[in-house]
């Protein structure tokens, strides 16, 4: 007969033992199935690189845009080849990057080189999520920065930690979403802590997988066939416009970019957003300059897996072009903020 | 433990660890006075400090923009043009329920039933002590600082229990709370005017389950975690779906709350002691209150009332039903049924935004939404229904039984089992967990 120490002592250890057998279990199968440990691209991550707005220096690049910025421009490329640290990387998944946009625009502190992703439907019309970003960044207590530092220790090292195998989206989101809402492909990318996303292996390799998501984003252009347009997508040019003058009245520089979109994708976005209409006039109206792929590329050039977002190899090849396409101008700019300081 | 309580504070808002300090040094300090001081005349005036600090803070922080919006109001509705100042004023995390804590020490005081504190920094653990002070249990210092006389050491068997409770309320929290009905109540309180009669019923019922399982899953993890370093906390929760009538409901649901407000405001308001108009009174007073004090709105203002009628009406009817009747099981478990049902009417101003939405809410739960569509889908409604269903029974079965005495009775391979499972469940689900309903107040 054991005494009750015995039995709270080896109740411990059994659950210990289990729950270490079962999570190990866990961790080897999702390994084998071509997951490793990746960064969560959360809300404090987003949060930290927003953070070193302050305390780097200006000629730091900032990103901002929608997911295609965030597969499609190789960060440590782009500060080798162009300068300035790496740059901060705030360009978020399936929105809009006006909020951030306004943010910065009448941040005080920020007057960087900053380079605006352009995804025509979340550019001209989205209506951000990104709201949340900003407000969790600016309430970000002390203990949620710790939890962050610690969760991502883990998250590097361990799979089963990557968001898209937790239960909500295994299971639960599948049959938790209503017919209204969009149903978001399972898995694209790993991230690090710079937020520099790469497109998952299995994506880019993974027939099948390809097919799936190129599936969820014709579900998605399908629902929005037709838009109409021209009036909300003028008035997002006028802001936009405003916000890159108020930018470069404080000393810092703006630079559009459209990364490239393949098949069903570029069709519809061709259709829905003609080229004269929508990007030449953004890039007249703010008077900035503009990196469009099909000036520099044709779109057969590129591999995009799911039709809208860069591979890694084609991410490299992509943002070689861009930075030079940027470097002069950055030297430019550079040079008259030294000259406006010297003066 | 107190520098570490301090610091787990301030890691959500450095400046406002000194409200925290203001509340302990000044009951402290009042507290010592009340204990010497012989003129009764002089300790109300003392006691009357205490309340006055503590609740001046509470009333400053978490209802001068209410007061303020609402005279505003009152000026527009007059044409009277003055525009008062609008602060954003941050609520300090957990001031309801330490500024509640700290007076209940100058009140034991006053009222001879505690002696007072001989060390300083036992009196601030009391008031700080992190497990419990950004969401209760609201300890009375009585039950507490008897605990601080003799030095504590984490045991093996306090190691166990304490993981174990802490566990099952991170599992209420995270999956049962966030993972299954949060998007569910989340979904059906967006928008109330366009709700059919079944999802707004299905909304109202995963609500009701998610803010139980949401702040009892809080209070026993502060008790677990309390539990691992050899500290007891009372229990919050005590299976309130099983009550049958709101005086039992107020036995059952957030005990230290309802206790509290009892044995300060209650009784000392004069409780049943007078006429039978005048205890209606005292408990509408009493629930209008606690109504106020989970926030500065009027549908937390409109819930306490409604669960002040209810109490009233529950003392009116009670003496007009035969005894037997009241021990009849049927008879018993339909009065419980009734109870949840008003118990949900009443959660719809708990929950909704603003009272407006309260009756458009209310409104689809009578089929009177001319436009209802269906917003809620079939895997939603069913895994709901089965919470809600589960909930009941374990409720009905933990009316009078005890979490831990039925722990123990399980064979100790099935409770690693359920628990290494538990683990699982909770390391796999979404890690970013929504903020703890209760942290609000």
């Amino acid at each position: 007969m054991f005494s009750r120490k015995q039995i709270v002592f080896y109740t411990l250890v059994t659950t210990l033992t289990l729950a270490t057998l079962l999570i190990s279990s866990w961790e080897i199968f999702w390994c084998s199935h071509g997951y490793t440990g990746t960064v969560n691209n959360t809300l404090a991550l987003w949060a930290k690189q927003r953070g070193r707005i302050k305390y780097t220096s200006k000629d730091t690049a900032v990103v901002i845009g929608s997911s295609r910025l965030l597969f499609g421009l190789n960060l440590s490329k782009f500060s080798n080849k162009v300068g300035g640290e790496k740059p901060i990387q705030l360009a978020s998944m399936k929105t809009s990057p006006i909020v951030v946009l306004r943010d910065l625009a009448h941040d005080r502190n920020f007057s960087h080189f900053t380079i605006i992703g352009v995804t025509p439907a979340s550019f001209f019309l989205g209506n951000s999520d990104t709201l949340e970003l900003i407000s969790y960044y600016k309430n970000q207590t002390m203990n949620q920065i710790i939890d962050h530092e610690l969760a991502i220790q883990l998250e590097k090292r361990f799979a089963f930690m990557d968001e898209s195998l937790s239960i909500d989206s295994l299971f639960l989101n599948k049959f938790m979403q209503t017919e209204q809402e969009t149903v978001s492909p399972p898995k694209l990318a790993n991230f690090d802590e710079s937020r520099q996303a790469y497109m998952w292996k299995k994506l880019e390799r993974d027939e099948s997988y390809k097919t799936q998501v190129r599936q969820i984003w014709n579900d998605y252009l399908k629902r929005n066939s037709s838009l109409l347009l021209s009036e909300e997508s003028d008035k997002r040019i006028r802001e936009v416009s405003i916000l890159v003058e108020k930018i470069k009245s404080k000393g810092g520089m703006v630079v559009f970019v459209r990364l490239p979109s393949k098949r069903r994708f570029l069709k519809w976005e061709t259709e829905n957003f003609p080229r004269n209409e929508y990007w030449d006039k953004l890039i007249r109206t703010s008077n900035s300059p503009g990196y469009h792929f099909a000036d520099f590329f044709d779109a057969g050039d590129f591999d995009v897996p799911d039709n809208s977002h860069l591979s890694r190899r084609d991410a490299d090849v992509f943002s070689d072009g861009f930075s030079l396409f940027v470097k002069p101008l950055y030297d430019n700019w550079i040079n008259n903020n030294k000259n406006k300081q010297s003066n | 433990m107190l520098l570490g309580s301090y610091f787990f504070y301030a890691a959500w808002h450095p400046p406002f660890i000194v409200l925290l300090w203001i509340s302990t040094a000044s009951d402290w300090f009042i507290a010592s006075k009340l204990s010497i001081t012989k003129s009764s005349t002089h300790k109300k005036w003392l006691l009357f400090l205490s309340v006055l600090i503590n609740l001046g803070l509470l009333i400053y922080f978490k209802y001068s923009a209410f007061l303020l919006s609402n005279f505003q109001s009152i000026l527009d509705s007059t044409h009277i043009r003055i525009e008062l100042p609008s602060d954003n004023i941050i609520l300090p995390l957990g001031i309801s329920f330490y500024t509640f804590q700290s007076m209940s020490y100058t009140i034991d005081i006053y009222k001879g039933k505690l002696k007072p504190s001989k060390n300083l920094s036992d009196f601030a653990l009391y008031v700080s002590f992190f497990p419990q002070l950004v969401a209760g249990p609201i300890v009375k210092a009585r039950e507490f600082l008897p605990q601080l006389i003799n030095p504590k050491f984490t045991k093996l068997h306090n190691l166990y229990w304490g993981l174990l409770l802490s566990t099952f309320g991170l599992f209420q929290k995270v999956i049962v709370a966030d993972t299954l009905l949060a998007p569910v109540a989340d979904t059906a309180f967006e928008m109330p005017s366009t709700l059919s009669l079944l999802d707004s019923w299905v909304g109202v019922l995963a609500f009701s389950v998610q803010i139980l399982s949401d702040f009892s899953g809080y209070s026993l993890i502060a008790i677990g975690i309390a539990y691992c370093f050899g500290f007891k906390l009372p229990k919050n929760f005590n299976a309130p779906y099983s009550a049958i009538g709101f005086s039992d409901f107020w036995k059952r649901w957030h005990i230290s709350l309802s206790s509290w407000l009892k044995e300060y405001l209650y009784i000392s308001i004069g409780g049943n002691r007078k006429s039978l108009n005048r205890t209606y009174f005292n408990l509408m007073v009493t629930m209008l209150l606690g109504g106020m004090w989970h926030g500065a709105s009027w549908s937390f203002i409109m819930w306490g009332a409604l669960h002040g009628f209810f109490l009233v009406l529950e003392h009116m009817l009670k003496n007009r039903f035969n005894p037997k009747l009241l021990k009849n099981y049927v008879f018993r478990t339909l009065a419980g049924l009734f109870t949840f049902l008003l118990v949900n009417i009443a959660w719809v101003f708990f929950r909704s935004p603003e009272i407006s939405s309260s009756f458009l809410y209310l409104e689809a739960m009578l089929g009177m939404n001319e436009f209802a569509s269906e917003t809620l889908n079939l895997f939603q409604i069913n895994v709901t229904v089965a919470v809600v269903a589960a909930t009941l029974l374990a409720h009905r079965f933990f009316r009078y039984r005890n979490l831990r005495s039925e722990i123990m009775r399980l064979p100790s391979w099935a409770t690693s089992v359920i628990w290494a499972l538990m683990i699982v469940i909770i390391l796999g689900s979404d890690n970013n967990a929504n903020e703890f309903v209760y942290f609000q107040f």
